[in-house]
């Protein structure tokens, strides 16, 4: 449709060209790959033979969590959990700023649902609900170690009670006037954004806790917790797991005031010049 | 024994019932002709079946743990499901679905 369309075809052929010769030679390499990789659920793989056994029989003895998941996850594979906490921080970041942009209405407290959904049935099912919700979120969390659960479940739970006061009763500091009489309650999205980045720079900051105790990153042995090796580790793997509740539940609460950013009932954007009320 | 057997016919009782309420809810959800009696339909039915079956399970369960924890879910269900049909509602009012009047062809399910 632009002014020259000859060398945008002549691109797009030539992406289409090399596409169609990449695929087969990838699809080819990974089927050739797949082909040298152990049988699926052989007992004799190097991971059945060597990792899990180790997992399975000093998990709850190394780490003191009956949760093998949690052991695995926030103790011998803290660098990686904190890598996958780190790309949720950078998805909230990303979300920010691309919508809070395209929204055109930066200023981060004001930010949120204008106009609350709430009714006086919905007021009275939030209040009775989201204390449960956010209560559950915490038992989630704290019980990470002996059952499933732990930060990224609890996080969500938690921001799902966050989103569902946002929705019933509006954002947490709004000028105008509200529709509910109900004082808006949850943290404002710079107070999310706080919570997150409080998450991640506590994982970040025990690994180099353990770092400055004379231990590698991430591994808690060497922590000043107490005697027993097993219960330090233990602390720490609940101090890792709460960080990463934080930045989930965080992440939850930017993600979904960026996404509501400005916008009325109407779906029109606040301060794009549509609408009729501006 | 007979005690048991009574608990067993209760809950199988309980439980019909509950199944009838969601088959009801169904039958709404397909033949009804528009968003709001269709919703209607579900979020009634939906919460009395869901209830009553829970209900029955309850009675079923042995464990008095499990028990507990089905009433828990089953107050859960008591105020969230009706909740969220009036939130459905609510919305779709806001967002002026049109309401049915008798006479009008049937919007078919599953469109909008």
């Amino acid at each position: 449709m632009g002014a020259s369309p000859p060398p945008r075809h002549e691109a797009t052929r030539v992406r289409r060209l090399l596409g169609a010769a990449a695929f087969p030679a990838l699809f080819t390499g990974l089927v050739l790959g797949m082909a040298e990789l152990p049988e699926f659920g052989d007992p004799a793989s190097p991971a059945s033979t060597h990792v899990s056994p180790r997992f399975i029989e000093d998990a709850a003895a190394e780490t003191g969590a009956a949760n093998m998941v949690t052991a695995v996850l926030a103790d011998y594979r803290g660098y990686d959990t904190l890598g996958e906490t780190a790309v949720i921080f950078a998805a909230g970041l990303g979300c920010l700023v691309i919508l809070a942009a395209a929204g055109g209405r930066p200023n981060l407290p004001a930010a949120g649902m204008s106009h609350p959904f709430g009714s006086v049935i919905l007021d009275t099912a939030t209040r009775i609900l989201v204390p449960v919700v956010l209560l559950f979120a915490v038992y989630v969390l704290i019980h990470g170690h002996i059952s499933p659960g732990g930060g990224f479940q609890g996080g969500v739970l938690f921001g799902s009670g966050l989103i569902m006061m946002r929705l019933v009763w509006g954002p947490a500091h709004e000028g105008g006037a509200r529709q509910s009489d109900v004082p808006a309650f949850g943290p404002s999205l710079r107070s999310s954004l706080i919570l997150a980045c409080a998450g991640i720079l506590g994982y970040a900051g025990i690994g180099l806790a353990a770092m400055a105790f004379g231990g590698e990153f991430l591994n808690y042995g060497t922590l000043p917790l107490g005697s027993d090796p097993a219960h330090v580790r233990e602390l720490a793997t609940l101090g890792i797991e709460a960080a990463v509740f934080l930045t989930v539940a965080g992440t939850v609460g930017v993600l979904f005031d960026t996404i509501s950013i400005g916008m009325r009932e109407d779906g029109v954007p606040i301060g794009s010049g549509r609408g009729p009320r501006e | 024994m007979a005690a048991s057997t009574l608990t067993e016919g209760f809950a199988v009782l309980l439980l019909a019932a509950g199944l009838f309420f969601i088959l009801a809810a169904v039958i709404g959800i397909l033949r009804l002709p528009d968003f709001f009696t269709r919703l209607h339909a579900m979020g009634k039915c939906d919460t009395a079946g869901l209830s009553l079956s829970l209900l029955g399970l309850a009675l079923l369960a042995g464990d008095p743990a499990v028990t507990v924890k089905l009433v828990l879910v089953l107050l859960l269900v008591a105020v969230a499901n009706p909740t969220a049909t009036h939130a459905l509602a609510r919305a779709a009012s806001r967002a002026g679905v049109k309401v049915w009047r008798p006479g009008e062809p049937a919007e078919p399910a599953g469109e909008r």
